[in-house]
């Protein structure tokens, strides 16, 4: 499984201890998870998502996210 | 923080093994040395289990999803594995009492400390298993460059 937590987090300037708060875990639990060493359970990624105010599918994927660069590029190329 | 063992437990879980061993090797003037042995590797087996990776859950600070998943796999694997030997050394000191009744040799009292130590060898296997499976399947902690400890120090996290 794969994740974006890293990304959104330094997006909106929160840390780890800040999201392991939010979401009832301990705070080495999100560094785990970034690093894709521990999958969560459907209740945490949901939380996580929630946290973030986004859908669950933006942050956790069964396969790899598109790097940001090539992503922006796209969106660019669009007319 | 908790601490990765990769080496302690394996020489505890040795110094209690060659509490047994002794026993077995000892007269029985001396074999009660075979019991302070496999004693001080019981009490080492105690600290090392508290200082360990997993840590020991409280009524305060319960293990998050990630700890409980760790901790279930690590017992588990441990559970097996004492099983087994015990079921091994089951086998083993009741084909030495029948050998001994037939033939003479080992007398009651040898067979007593010898078990005795083989229950503390048990009891350590128990207690260092855990942290041995944890400390060489758990992936290493990185530190939380956003915090000024690194994100390293424990935090209760909070019931939801």
């Amino acid at each position: 499984m794969h994740n974006r937590i890293a990304l959104f987090r330094a997006e909106r300037g929160v840390s780890r201890r800040e999201l392991a708060e939010a979401v009832g875990v301990n705070n080495q639990t999100i560094g785990y998870l970034e690093r894709g060493d521990y999958k969560p359970s459907l209740e945490l990624a949901l939380k996580i998502a929630r946290f973030f105010g986004v859908n669950v599918e933006l942050i956790f994927s069964l396969t790899p996210f598109s790097p940001i660069a090539s992503a922006l590029k796209r969106v660019g190329d669009e007319p | 923080m908790k601490t990765t063992m990769k080496w302690l437990p394996l020489m505890v879980m040795a110094l209690a093994a060659s509490g047994l061993i002794s026993s077995f090797i000892l007269t029985s003037e001396t074999m009660g040395l075979s019991l302070v042995v496999a004693g001080v590797a019981v009490a080492l087996s105690a600290l090392i289990r508290v200082k360990g990776p997993l840590r020991q859950p409280t009524l305060d600070e319960p293990p998050d999803e990630r700890e409980q998943s760790w901790s279930n796999r690590a017992n588990l694997y441990a559970f097996g594995t004492v099983a087994l030997i015990a079921m091994a050394g089951t086998m083993g000191f009741a084909g030495w009492m029948m050998f001994a009744g037939a033939s003479g040799y080992g007398a009651p009292f040898q067979m007593g400390v010898s078990l005795f130590a083989f229950g503390m060898v048990l009891f350590v296997m128990f207690m260092l298993l855990p942290t041995l499976f944890a400390s060489w399947s758990m992936p290493d902690i990185i530190e939380d460059e956003s915090e000024p400890d690194g994100g390293l120090r424990f935090v209760r996290p909070r019931r939801r």
